[in-house]
Formats: structure tokens, sequence, C-alpha cells
């Protein structure tokens, strides 16, 4: 291995094979770094939540929150709910930036358009002065610290500026009126008369009539019980498990379309074209849409069962809902120092060999291999794995 | 699991919003429009052809000594 940035980050090797024009195989190879967490061994609470966001900067705060989670979970510190809350608003920030990126940046590329990076630059900042009204320490991830006193006030201002950044740029509209659009051909109307990077995206993939494009039927991921992943990533095999996670044997989805699947408009758009490429797209919008009202909801987060009930002392879990999907750390303890530091990223279950990347670009059916490479790069960034890939279109 | 990468700026040019980062022996381009400020010796951490944010000397030196912990970088970086 050189010491290249590409070679750190590793990157996804994605092979496409035809015999005939007609796809006959789909093949992902891997080299993430998946066990650069060892590094933690033997190190400090302290040292972990200092460097880990600095390892982690693209998806930082979902990876700061699921370690400080873990953590004072294994150190037996009850996560307070006015903690969570502000935590998981900080996250949703990231998640909205995420997401951002991929339709201000990605799709204009993708798009043949010019990228509009001021929108996530504007993002960005708002994030950080988000942040600082939460914890003015500038120390949202460190056990037992707590947000300031009526964050929610002070960050009011913030939400409604992301709500204008959200009409200008994306919706022609606000964005809770978007999200009542209500049917497919609202949807599409819509989409013929704003002139923003979604709506072209929309319009472009209407146009093409790719709508059910790479519509595979891969589960959801089901919601699994912190002593679930504590017995999967203690077994002896659990590197395998990180590296392709299954569940009995079954690949599962966990992403922003599995989240809200279930909303009205990607509800009535699936059921027509199922989870393919214009329904994958218009999910990542409705969960943008609606993170400022999330922002805004101001009741603290119902605590749930204590979830150290089902580990042993000195083991934490954390799942946390990141920008890509599910997010999971386990840590070990012992005398405050770290033993074992485990992370499962939502990439290893979507871009698994068997997984829904990989059953959505097996049903893909072009005309030339120049429209394969285009439909690919579509589907693949609909479902975006967090590092670059590299795609090899394989005739024979 | 995404990695960012820190590199340190070696040329600049503000007309087209880009950045040449040196991280380890290799230089890569990569766009500095999402990040204010960037100046020649900053160093930034970069993610898939994007500075995401700056960081002192002594944060990508933490973070390049962390990557060769972890056997992802040469020593020499």
């Amino acid at each position: 291995m050189g010491n290249g940035s590409d070679n750190i980050e590793g990157r996804l090797d994605i092979h496409i094979r035809l015999v005939d024009g007609a796809i006959t195989d789909v093949a992902i190879q891997s080299s993430r770094p998946l066990l650069t967490p060892r590094i933690f061994t033997g190190k400090s609470v302290e040292h972990l939540l200092t460097t880990l966001p600095l390892l982690y900067s693209i998806c930082g705060t979902a990876q700061a929150n699921a370690a400080v989670t873990a953590c004072e979970q294994a150190l037996g510190i009850a996560q307070e709910p006015i903690c969570t809350k502000a935590r998981s608003h900080l996250v949703s920030l990231e998640t909205a930036k995420e997401h951002l990126w991929r339709v201000l940046l990605d799709w204009p590329d993708l798009l043949g358009l010019s990228p509009e990076a001021t929108g996530v630059g504007e993002t960005m900042q708002l994030i950080k002065r988000y942040r600082l009204a939460c914890y003015p320490n500038e120390r949202p991830f460190f056990p037992g610290v707590h947000p300031a006193a009526g964050f929610d006030g002070s960050a009011a201002g913030l939400i409604v500026e992301l709500e204008t950044l959200l009409e200008q740029r994306f919706f022609g509209m606000p964005a809770a009126e978007w999200l009542a659009l209500g049917s497919y051909d609202a949807l599409l109307q819509w989409a013929d008369q704003v002139d923003t990077p979604a709506a072209a995206m929309l319009q472009f993939v209407q146009t093409k009539e790719w709508n059910s494009l790479g519509a595979a039927s891969i589960a959801s991921l089901p919601n699994q019980s912190h002593g679930f992943y504590d017995q999967q990533l203690d077994d002896v095999e659990a590197d395998q498990f990180i590296a392709a996670p299954q569940i009995d044997g079954c690949c599962f989805e966990t992403s922003p379309f599995t989240r809200v699947q279930d909303h009205p408009l990607v509800a009535a758009v699936c059921a027509i074209d199922g989870a393919g490429l214009f329904t994958r797209q218009l999910a990542r919008l409705v969960e943008l849409a609606g993170i400022p009202s999330y922002l805004r909801n101001t009741e603290e987060p119902v605590q749930t069962d204590d979830p150290n009930k089902q580990l042993s002392e000195g083991v934490g879990i954390a799942q946390i809902e990141a920008a890509r999907g599910r997010l999971i750390h386990r840590v070990v303890m012992d005398n405050e120092l770290i033993t074992r530091y485990q992370i499962l990223a939502p990439t290893e279950w979507n871009f698994h060999p068997s997984g829904v990347v990989v059953e959505s670009l097996k049903v893909l059916n072009a005309d030339s291999i120049d429209q394969l490479k285009q439909q690919a790069a579509f589907l693949i960034n609909a479902i975006d794995p967090c590092v670059g890939y590299e795609l090899h279109i394989e005739p024979r | 699991m995404c990695l960012a990468i820190p590199g340190k700026v070696v040329a600049l040019d503000e007309a087209t919003d880009m950045a040449t980062v040196s991280v380890g022996n290799v230089k890569k381009d990569v766009s500095i429009a999402l990040v204010e400020d960037v100046n020649l010796g900053d160093y930034l951490l970069i993610h898939v052809g994007y500075a995401l944010n700056k960081i002192s000397e002594e944060e990508a030196a933490n973070t390049l000594k962390m990557f060769e912990e972890a056997g992802l970088t040469e020593a020499d970086v």
C-alpha cells in the first residue's frame, strides 16, 4: 500500500460483466480500511472522543455521537434526554449537509451542469453556528457534558435560515408545503415548474424513463437489540461480520430510502416504480425537507429501556442513524481504558457483495456501454458509498 | 466509515477555487469551494476531491500518526 490519500481511504471496485450486451454478473470488491478502530485499543475515552471526529470527519458528527453513546453505556453513565436531543440535532444537520452535497454538487455533475458549492458551504457554516449555540464549550460529544440551557431558542433563527436555503435552492416553496404535494402527478408538475438541481434531476429521470431503474427488493435492516449486535461483534468472526454483514444469511439495506419509505409521497411513488432510481432520489429530498421541522420539535426524546440491561459490564453499543444509514459502534472497556473498539458502517450493508447495489445493478438493461455506465453512476450515487469507487464494465 | 485525509496546501488557484495539497509524497488537486479563507501552508481535511475544513498543524500530525498506527501510511508521512 502506498501513501496516497486514495490508498488511505480505500475504495470500492464495482465490476459489471456482460455477455452479448446482457448483464451476467456484478461484483464488488472493497479496499476500505475497516479495522482502523483497533488503534483505540489501550486508549482513554477522552483520546477516542477527541481524535475519532478527525479520522472520520465526513460523517464525524454521527461517528462522535455513536462513540460517546457507546462509551457512556460502558461507563454506566445514563444519557440525559436533553443531551440525546442536542446531539441528535447535530447529527440531523450533518445528514442535511450530506444530502445537500449529493443534490447541489453530485447531481449537477451527473447532469452535466455546474455544481452549486455555495449552498453546501453556507450549510456548513450554519452547522458550525448551530453547534456553538448548543454547546458554547465545543464539547458536544463528551460524557456528561450538557448543552446550553434553552439552546432551542438560540438556534431557532438558524432553523429559519435552513428553511430559507431549502426553499431557495431546492424546492421553490416552503419545504413543509413541498412535503405535502401528495401525489406523483403533483411531484412531476413541480419538477417541470421549478429550476433547481433537485427538480432537474427528477425531470431528467422522468424524461429518460428511468424511474424504476434498478428497482430491487432487498429488505430494510430491521431493528435489532443492542444484545444482538453485542453478540455478533463479540464473535470470533466479528471482522467478517463487519466486512460483509448479513443476518441469518440475508442482506439488508439501510439508507435514507429505508428511513422514509413510509412517507406518503415516497410510498405513492414506490407503489408505482418500486425502489428504483426515482424513488431513491425522492427519498433523499423528502428526508432533507423534513429536517427543519424535526429540529423545531421541542419535545425531548422518550427514554426507552435501559440498553445496559442487555450488555455485560464495561460494554457499550450505539446505533445511530447517520446520513447513509445505521451506524453501529461497540466498545469494551476495562478500568476506564478501551480494550476493544469496533465500527459497523452502513456502506458495508448496502455495498455487500450480494446487497442492494449489486441487486440493483444486475437488473439494468441499457442500450449501450455508455448508457450502462451512466445508469450505474446514477444508481450508485443514489445509494451513495462513503468512499470513491471505480466502475469496471467488462463485456465478453 | 469514511476517512478524511489531512493535506498541506502547497499551491492555490483562487480563480477556480482549487488548491494543490500534499499528502505524504502525493499531491492532489482539491476544490476549496466549501472552506473559507484558505492560505498556503494551511492544513485541510480532504474527502473525494473537496476540502472539508481547516485543521491545525498539530491536529494534522495527530491524524497522520493515527493512520500510521493503523498501518494505512508509510512511516515517513
